[in-house]
């Protein structure tokens, strides 16, 4: 109780062809909550969100923001939410400035503190025209444009696209900040770590379908600890993979090659007879990380929509 | 048109004053570039205009009769006015501010749906019904803005160089009917602009059926058995017979031309409010 979803999507069906857009999405997000949207290119991350801010219209299902109609009260719903586009496009003639200016104008905004305040934490030096800014530039201009007028409401589609690490961290401290004053966001990403750093909840979107919406927290939890073994030779590791306490871990997001007499496993049972056995088998090096949130989210890309 | 209404309802609420000028300064530099241009062909036309010449050009006519016929050149001039309106009205008075309405479509309204920068203005709290009624409305001020200048300039060149020699009444008209039309015309494109996504279809409809109207206006132009095609082009609806030869106060083609500018601004703001915007 208490809790209040700002956000609400009810089975939203986007069909573009070609098992393009998004279908029967439900999700809610609360009040004061910041969700994460994760899901690979071309997934419908951004069609959920224009659909969102009323650029477009579900062709089923409803799509709500504060208890208003995304698409038919787009205008009152803008009052109180501030946007950050996946494809920034300025006014290329328009000096950073200039353009935040107008915008301030469009949004009805008398007090512009904000605004310099974010400019400033930012660094942006919004003098230059719009045409000669970099990626990371505009990227800071979009975010100054979203926060400015303090809304209660933040969706930003890939909010960091173009910011250098040490932004990317100015960012985080943003959210965790925007968070703490009750501000609702929702983000979209396929960087794993600014969703882990920032988000409550996080849904996962693939082939246009919600595939699993986690709690952080409870995710952080499910992670699994990962061996790496080296032992003499490959039969040596075939030998040991064999064993029933021993399960081979794989997923189709690992990057780098391990050498043929490696294993990368998991392990059940207890862990002194684990460790006798890697003992056992002439053990040379042994190496234990835990897993990624990236990783733990591939086997939900792998499996997810396989298990429904 | 049709947003004065709310802007009287609503004290000035239906459009945005910091769009407006933001179009203002957009629209700025091919508004002054078309109205050089024009500024230029009026007072070069009104300064060639003397009756040993006219009868000159009327040899062309009989020489060239088709050719001549088809950019609207036909008649011999009687008076100062009618000397404009065949050799102004007939084809710079039309060509040149199509070109300015199609660049400033382009500015205001299918440049911004097709780069994306129509987010900007939707994620603030207008309303897309504000957004396109101001949009409707600087078009209309623009257009007005160049004939009005178009105009002055105008009169005053025949003024300074041929004094008393305009009737300035029938004048006006004519610039108005002109105006009308080209609004009618902006509506054309504006319509289009409202339905489609890229700048392809864009230019091929939008500037492709005006200049379809206009090869056809040539055309019927040029011969009694063309004739008949006047009745598929907007163009004819230019009400020059009346103005020039009848002293029409108002006549029916502008009510005809007001009309369906009124629906295709209608229809176009209809449509861009109900539309998916990909943006």
């Amino acid at each position: 109780m208490g809790k209040k979803s700002v956000m609400e999507l009810e089975h939203v069906t986007k069909d573009y062809g070609n098992g393009k857009g998004v279908f029967d999405l439900s999700v809610t997000v609360e009040r004061g909550e910041a969700f994460g949207y994760l899901g690979p290119n071309g997934a419908g991350k951004t069609t959920t969100i224009r659909q969102l801010m009323g650029f477009i219209r579900p062709e089923k299902g409803n799509c709500r923001i504060m208890g208003m109609d995304c698409f038919k009260q787009a205008q009152e719903i803008q009052k109180k939410t501030g946007y950050l586009a996946g494809e920034l496009a300025f006014p290329e003639d328009m000096t950073g400035l200039e353009f935040l200016k107008f915008m301030a104008e469009l949004k009805g905004m008398k007090d512009q503190r904000k605004m310099r305040d974010l400019m400033e934490r930012f660094e942006l030096n919004p003098q230059g025209k719009m045409k000669k800014m970099s990626k990371g530039m505009k990227q800071k201009v979009g975010i100054v444009n979203a926060f400015m007028h303090e809304p209660e409401v933040v969706i930003l589609d890939e909010p960091t696209s173009g910011l250098d690490p040490l932004m990317q961290n100015v960012f985080v401290e943003l959210i965790l900040e925007e968070k703490k004053k009750g501000t609702t966001i929702l983000m979209s990403s396929h960087i794993f770590e600014e969703v882990e750093k920032t988000c409550d909840r996080t849904a996962i979107i693939r082939s246009g379908r919600i595939v699993a919406v986690e709690d952080m927290k409870f995710l952080a939890g499910k992670r699994k600890k990962i061996y790496r073994v080296t032992l003499e030779n490959q039969e040596a590791v075939k030998k040991l993979l064999t064993e029933p306490e021993i399960h081979i871990w794989k997923h189709s997001g690992s990057k780098e090659e391990i050498f043929s007499n490696q294993a990368e496993l998991t392990v059940s049972g207890d862990l002194p007879g684990i460790l006798k056995k890697f003992a056992d088998y002439g053990v040379q090096d042994l190496e234990v990380r835990t897993q990624s949130l990236e990783e733990l989210f591939l086997q939900y890309y792998e499996t997810g929509v396989r298990g429904k | 048109m049709i947003c004065v209404s709310y802007v009287e309802k609503d004290g000035g609420k239906m459009i945005s004053v910091p769009l407006w000028k933001r179009n203002v300064k957009v629209c700025r530099m091919p508004l002054l570039v078309i109205f050089a241009v024009l500024s230029m062909y009026v007072t070069v036309i009104i300064y060639m205009y003397n009756p040993e010449l006219s009868e000159m050009l009327s040899g062309y006519q009989q020489a060239l009769p088709e050719m001549m016929a088809a950019v609207g050149m036909t008649g011999v001039a009687a008076n100062l006015l009618e000397w404009m309106q065949i050799y102004l009205y007939g084809f710079i008075m039309l060509l040149f501010p199509l070109i300015f309405i199609l660049i400033m479509v382009q500015k205001l309204l299918m440049g911004p749906i097709e780069g994306g920068t129509l987010a900007n203005l939707l994620a603030t709290p207008n309303s897309r019904k504000k957004i396109i009624c101001t949009q409707i409305l600087s078009m209309i001020f623009f257009t007005a803005l160049l004939f009005g200048m178009v105009t002055i300039v105008g009169i005053v060149s025949c003024e300074i160089m041929f004094p008393g020699e305009l009737a300035v009444g029938r004048y006006l008209m004519l610039n108005v009917s002109t105006w009308l039309l080209q609004t009618a015309v902006t509506g054309i494109v504006f319509f289009v602009a409202c339905c489609v996504s890229d700048s392809k279809s864009y230019y091929l409809m939008g500037a492709g059926l005006p200049v379809v109207f206009f090869l056809i206006q040539m055309v019927s132009n040029m011969g009694e058995k063309l004739e008949k095609l006047k009745y598929v082009t907007i163009y004819s609806l230019l009400p020059v017979e009346e103005i020039i030869k009848e002293n029409a106060v108002f006549p029916l083609q502008n009510g005809v031309l007001f009309l369906i500018a009124t629906a295709l601004f209608l229809l176009g703001a209809w449509q861009f409010q109900r539309r998916d915007l990909s943006l």
